[in-house]
């Protein structure tokens, strides 16, 4: 197993090294991140606009561009924003946001899913089975924007005025935390309980966003690994030893479904890091996906290489991830 | 959703700008004035103010982009963003007001007076109380910093240029130097001679090489030279020559270029009523009262900027009363909602940036005066606003001046005479310079159909008013194609490659900002418009220093070019201030954003 | 014989499917006994209701499946009874061992916890009692070095081996009936005869009967003491092996035993039965084997035959049992029809 890991990480690097070729190539063809200052009306002095090239090192021809962007990569250093912002910060601060948005929403995702599918498959063409495969099926197919919109609408501000909170909304629609909310006219704001509070307002809407156009897709993956796995002849096996239904279906056929389902949902997780980034864009989390929204509107090379490459890791990391879990839960698996 | 990008305007006092990435309906000109006081001239003018509110409480006031930076006159910083924080936090010369009207900020300065024409002498005379929020002085320090940052004189060898004839992978010619200072704009500083400070650094002398008419965008906002003197160990800053290389100015220069990043409070101190009190990158920053501002004191206890890049995002949270103030892009549907909202004060305006038809120079088929004004005569300005800028700000009008915006002093109706829709007009027009209606509907003469294409970049906005112009223009004979090109602005434009162009350009306060666009030769003149009286009255109202012979000139300049008919300006694009009634105060304010004058705002 | 009372007896079973284009009548009217020790034969081809049997006794029919008729174990009815109770005679009493060992064991458990998990579901040991008595019973079907390799992974195992551990989970409980559906088809000949060997002496030893289910004559060829022929849901005939291999009185079990190898006649070729079975949707009216048969004729397509006693337990349910018997080789009927 060990040899198996490290032989994978010995793998992912020229993976790596390739995928941040690509992204360069990407990120140098995405426009010219000058344009905004070349088009101004009069015009920046042209010593001015020399001076950012050669800051932003855009008069290089692109193969020492990537040289000196990668040897500085590799040192950890991942260079400045356009706006002069530390790279590493933005990205890693947004990393921490879209951990916290999307890890709780995720497990809940995978909880409520795979319970309602699992439930779904057993009672196969129940009316349990027909309202939860109709419901994910339509929240499947609903645009994150409508569910998002609606939520505000409903869960906040009707809810706020109807609670009579419509000036200290108990529901937040936008941001990870409200910025004026520990300040020195209010310290009895600045403690952890407070800050968790004022967390969990911001947070109901766009988790719950994630978790119906999320939970869906795991109810149909695992009632489709169920009703297979309920099939199969070990299940039948299982049933013919006597054993109490519930044994039946948790130990046999749901331990052999989760081998996809977990699966699925590693590689999924890897996906996630790169950011919701419509649920971040429409709640406002400044998480991973504005990081790419903003690299890519304001064309910032540094901050857009960063986000590749961390978003290259992450996906490389959870495809091991679920390749060794997989090999954890199904033993015909051998990882050497 | 719009995750579209607003374009930022940089050209820091002047200039109108070209709006590139026009699907943005504001783009604004970062100013950098201080904060307008209560006791001052301006501020607590604006109608709202007659609610009474009384001192206390807390603002948020949503922007599209985070300001990170409190140094806005660097290329890099420069934003609208920024512009937004600053309004609160930095002092400056002059404020720009909702008329856009420079008016001398009062907390700052006693004086600042031409005493000379020739050659061009202002002296400004501070406020003996006036201090930064650490307690020193501002003082005559922080004119010499703005005047050697902005000077664009100073600057080392380029390391990259390894002799004559070094170019960069483009192939275009490596400069021989860089500039020490990352500054982005230089007009005006770099035709000051000299900056010299007296009584007790107290008074400002400055001496201009040649003149320039309007230097009260000059020393608009102040970083503060004591505080890079502490960090770069120079003793005295004004004993630093402002105009060549020097160790010394090289470490300004650095930290002038990047050192007040991210609103440390150490460092982005404030010279007006509020200062930095927390910031969380992504989050916010939030401003706290100035206990050292020596003038009338903000009424919020604090002002928060918070960063909400979706429009529809900002109105919702308005409309959830999480913050209190927002000026997002404009968008029809959120317009709607912002009107339909319940407790939410929508007040749309008409906002600096406008479109305009230009025909080119280069077409002999606009030779005639005749064809421009029947041109002009067949485009329905007014339904066309009806159409497409009506559903954000019901009271829009046609623009008709290329000089002035409506609200500013200067502006009168100097093009309704060709631009009103008129269809039989335009025919006698065409027809008095003899040309004859076809079998097809369309004029033509000596074998020349009336035909050409309207250029633009290819958005939505400008495709719906090609298409109503094609329509209506078609009824007085003329064959109008589209022609829509992503690459139109970046490329073309300025190539002169077109019939006729739509695009915007921006108002701007400062009058001498279009003199490029309409001189002969001028950068930003890409119809290649030609009129020696406008270029030449041009030179003169731009070295006239008395404000009322300017404005007659500026103002013949105006129906100079309108007469001309070269460019037809349409409509200003709407701006969608909004706030909540709770919130008394706000303005609309476009170069400097609606916190302009935050410090008279109340919350009850 | 019947001095000893049966354990299990089976009368007029029968099962309906409800299906959205009808009603599938799986199995109609089967009844047989068996007695401990005995070993009962059902043959058919695939879908002719034997394995809907297997699975009615089990209790393993889906609940959409209409069980009618009866199905005593000992003095307990099966048809309805309670799940719980079901659940005790399951694997307890009753037990099965399935067709393909490759998939009939959970892949992704080790062999002897699934031999352990048998005994506990009905015996309250502890864990280190049941992993000995997993020992113990893989060592009573034979794999050599029990005690290791009852760790091992299903798929660690051989075909032949797997099948073995199947058996020695149905055998774990000691159960007085045993069920084998087609037990040893996915195996290679040589481990058909050891698994086969293995089951006769298991039988003896636990004093269990056994019912062996096989579409393969060849099987139960020698090992069975009564045999039942299914077609369509029905049992064709039935009677001792002897009987049904030296004279059946039914063409579909002459048509079986001529596909058999050994008894392909002297031309060694085989000789299958020409047609399909009937859909179990909609059964023709009269013999559901008529359109296949060389004998059919009008009565056949319109009256379905009645069990007609040939000698005693030698049942058969055709018309024309007495023209089977007026011929001197019955078992060449389908050669002559072939031609």
């Amino acid at each position: 197993m060990l040899s198996f890991i490290i032989r994978r990480i010995l793998v992912s690097i020229p993976l790596l090294f390739l995928a941040s070729i690509v992204a360069f190539i990407l990120v140098i063809n995405t426009g010219d991140p000058l344009e905004d200052l070349r088009t101004k009306q009069p015009p920046t002095p042209a010593a001015t606009i020399a001076l950012r090239e050669h800051q932003l090192g855009l008069d290089k021809p692109p193969v020492e561009r990537y040289v000196s962007w990668l040897t500085k990569a590799i040192h950890g250093d991942f260079g400045k924003t356009i706006k002069n912002q530390p790279v590493w910060d933005e990205v890693s601060r947004a990393l921490g946001v879209t951990l916290r948005l999307v890890l709780f929403a995720e497990i809940l995702s995978v909880l409520i899913g795979v319970t309602i599918g699992v439930i779904s498959a057993v009672k196969q063409y129940s009316w349990f089975d027909y309202t939860a495969t109709t419901g994910a099926f339509l929240l499947y197919s609903l645009p994150v924007l409508a569910v998002g919109s609606f939520l505000k609408y409903v869960l906040a501000i009707r809810l706020n005025r109807w609670i009579g909170r419509a000036d200290d909304p108990l529901i937040k629609t936008i941001g990870e935390g409200t910025p004026n909310f520990c300040t020195p006219s209010k310290p009895y704001n600045c403690g952890f309980i407070p800050a968790t509070t004022d967390f969990l307002s911001h947070a109901l809407l766009p988790t719950l966003t994630l978790v119906l156009i999320s939970f869906a897709g795991y109810a149909r993956f695992s009632r489709a690994s169920m009703l297979e796995t309920l099939n199969a002849d070990y299940v039948r096996t299982a049933r013919s030893k006597g054993l109490s239904e519930r044994r039946v279906i948790l130990k046999h056929a749901f331990r052999n479904a989760l081998m996809t389902v977990v699966t699925v949902i590693s590689l999924d997780f890897g996906a996630l890091i790169g950011g919701a980034i419509l649920t971040e864009t429409i709640f406002e989390w400044h998480g991973m996906g504005r990081v790419l929204v903003e690299s890519i509107t304001k064309i910032d090379p540094n901050l857009l290489l960063c986000w590749f490459f961390v978003t290259a890791v992450a996906v490389i990391a959870f495809n091991l991830i679920a390749d060794i879990l997989y090999a954890f839960l199904d033993p015909r698996i051998r990882l050497d | 959703m719009s995750i579209s990008k607003r374009s930022q305007v940089a050209a820091l006092a002047l200039g109108l700008a070209l709006v590139a990435g026009a699907c943005s309906s504001s783009s604004k000109t970062p100013n950098g004035t201080t904060a307008p006081s209560t006791g001052g001239t301006t501020g607590a003018s604006t109608a709202d103010t007659a609610v009474a509110g009384k001192a206390g409480g807390e603002a948020i006031y949503a922007q599209e982009e985070e300001g990170v930076n409190y140094n806005n006159s660097t290329s890099t910083a420069n934003s609208f963003a920024n512009t937004v924080v600053l309004n609160m936090l930095q002092p400056g010369s002059f404020i720009i007001d909702d008329k856009l009207s420079y008016v001398l900020s009062k907390d700052l300065l006693q004086s600042a007076e031409v005493t000379s024409s020739a050659p061009q002498t202002i002296v400004y005379k501070i406020n003996p109380k006036a201090v930064w929020s650490d307690g020193v002085a501002i003082d005559c320090k922080d004119f010499y910093l703005a005047y050697m940052s902005q000077n664009g004189k100073v600057t080392v060898k380029n390391p990259d240029f390894t002799g004559p004839g070094a170019t960069d992978k483009d192939g275009q010619k490596l400069p021989e130097t860089l500039p020490v200072f990352d500054a982005a704009g230089t007009s005006g500083y770099e035709q000051i001679k000299s900056v010299t400070c007296s009584d007790g650094g107290k008074t400002v002398t400055t001496v201009y090489d040649t003149p320039f008419a309007d230097w009260k965008g000059l020393f608009g906002n102040f970083v503060p030279a004591h505080i890079i003197e502490t960090k770069t160990g120079v003793a005295d800053i004004t004993k630093v020559d402002a105009t060549t290389d020097s160790p010394e100015i090289e470490k300004i220069g650095k930290f002038w270029n990047t050192g007040f990043n991210g609103w440390d409070p150490a460092v982005a101190l404030s010279g007006a009523q509020y200062r930095v009190g927390t910031y969380t990158p992504d989050k916010g920053i939030t401003l706290v009262k100035n206990e050292k501002f020596w003038g009338t004191p903000g009424n919020l206890e604090t002002l928060t900027l918070q960063t909400i890049t979706d429009a529809s995002a900002q109105a919702a949270a308005l409309e959830n009363g999480e913050i209190q103030a927002i000026q997002p892009q404009a968008d029809p549907g959120v317009a709607a909602t912002l009107a339909a909202a319940k407790n939410v004060k929508f007040s749309p305006a008409s906002g600096l940036v406008y479109e305009h038809y230009d025909m080119n120079v280069k077409n002999p088929i606009f030779a005639d005066k005749a064809v421009r004004a029947a041109f002009a005569a067949c485009v329905d300005r007014q339904d066309i606003i009806d159409k497409l800028i009506a559903p954000i700000n019901p009271d829009a009008k046609p623009l008709n001046s290329v000089i002035f915006m409506p609200q500013q002093k200067g502006y009168e109706d100097r093009f309704s005479k060709y631009g009103t829709f008129d269809v039989a007009a335009s025919k006698k027009l065409l027809e008095g310079a003899g040309w004859v209606m076809g079998s097809d509907g369309f004029y033509a003469k000596g074998g020349q159909q009336l035909t050409f294409k309207i250029s633009h970049k290819g958005i939505q906005r400008r495709s719906d008013t090609v298409q109503n112009t094609i329509a209506s223009c078609k009824q007085a004979g003329f064959n109008i194609a589209e022609d829509s090109d992503t690459k139109f602005n970046a490329e073309r434009l300025p190539k002169s490659d077109f019939d006729v162009a739509l695009f915007a350009w921006v108002g701007n306060p400062l009058l001498s900002a279009a003199t490029g666009i309409y001189s002969i030769d001028g950068g930003g003149n890409y119809q290649g418009y030609v009129n020696q009286n406008v270029t030449d009255l041009y030179k003169q109202a731009n070295s006239e220093l008395d404000e009322t012979k300017r404005l007659d000139l500026m103002k013949k300049i105006d129906a100079a070019i309108l007469d001309d008919v070269w460019t037809i300006p349409l409509f200003q694009l709407a701006e969608m201030p909004a706030w909540s009634p709770k919130l008394a105060g706000p303005s609309f304010n476009g170069p400097s954003g609606l916190t302009w004058n935050a410090n008279v705002w109340t919350v009850s | 014989m019947s001095a000893v009372d049966p354990i299990l007896s089976v009368k007029d079973l029968s099962v309906e499917f409800p299906t959205e284009d009808g009603v599938v009548k799986a199995v109609r009217g089967v009844s047989f006994e068996v007695r401990p020790r005995d070993v009962l034969g059902i043959v058919g081809e695939s879908g002719c209701g034997k394995s809907v049997t297997s699975m009615a006794i089990m209790g393993l029919l889906p609940s959409s499946a209409n069980v009618t008729g009866s199905i005593r174990f000992r003095d307990q009815e099966l048809v309805g009874i309670k799940r719980k109770a079901m659940r005790a005679i399951r694997g307890k009493k009753i037990a099965m061992v399935f067709q393909d060992p490759m998939t009939a064991m959970n892949p992704v458990y080790r062999v002897g916890w699934q031999l352990a998990e048998a005994v506990r579901a009905h015996e309250d040991l502890n864990s280190k009692q049941a992993r000995a008595r997993s020992i113990e019973l893989l060592d009573t079907v034979g794999i050599p070095q029990a005690a290791s390799r009852v760790d091992n992974y299903p798929h660690e195992f051989s075909g032949g081996m797997r099948q073995r551990a199947m058996i020695a989970m149905a055998i774990a409980n000691n159960p007085d009936v045993l069920i084998a559906d087609e037990p040893t088809t996915a195996l290679d000949v040589t481990v058909q005869a050891q698994i086969l060997e293995m089951l006769i002496k298991l039988k003896d030893n636990l004093n269990a009967a056994i019912i062996l289910i096989t579409h393969d004559l060849g099987v139960v060829a020698g090992i069975t003491d009564r045999m039942l022929v299914m077609y369509a849901g029905k049992v064709v005939e039935t009677g001792t092996a002897d009987d049904i291999f030296y004279h059946p009185r039914m063409p579909y079990s002459i048509g079986l035993l001529g596909s058999l190898p050994s008894h392909s006649g002297t031309q060694g070729r085989l000789k299958p039965i020409g047609g399909a079975p009937p859909s179990m949707l909609n059964l023709p009216a009269g013999c559901p084997f008529s359109p296949r048969c060389p004998l059919a004729d009008n009565t056949c397509e319109t009256v379905e035959p009645p069990q007609v006693e040939i000698s005693e337990g030698h049942v058969s349910a055709c018309h024309h049992v007495d023209a089977l018997n007026a011929m001197p080789e019955p078992l060449k009927l389908f050669e002559g029809a072939r031609k």
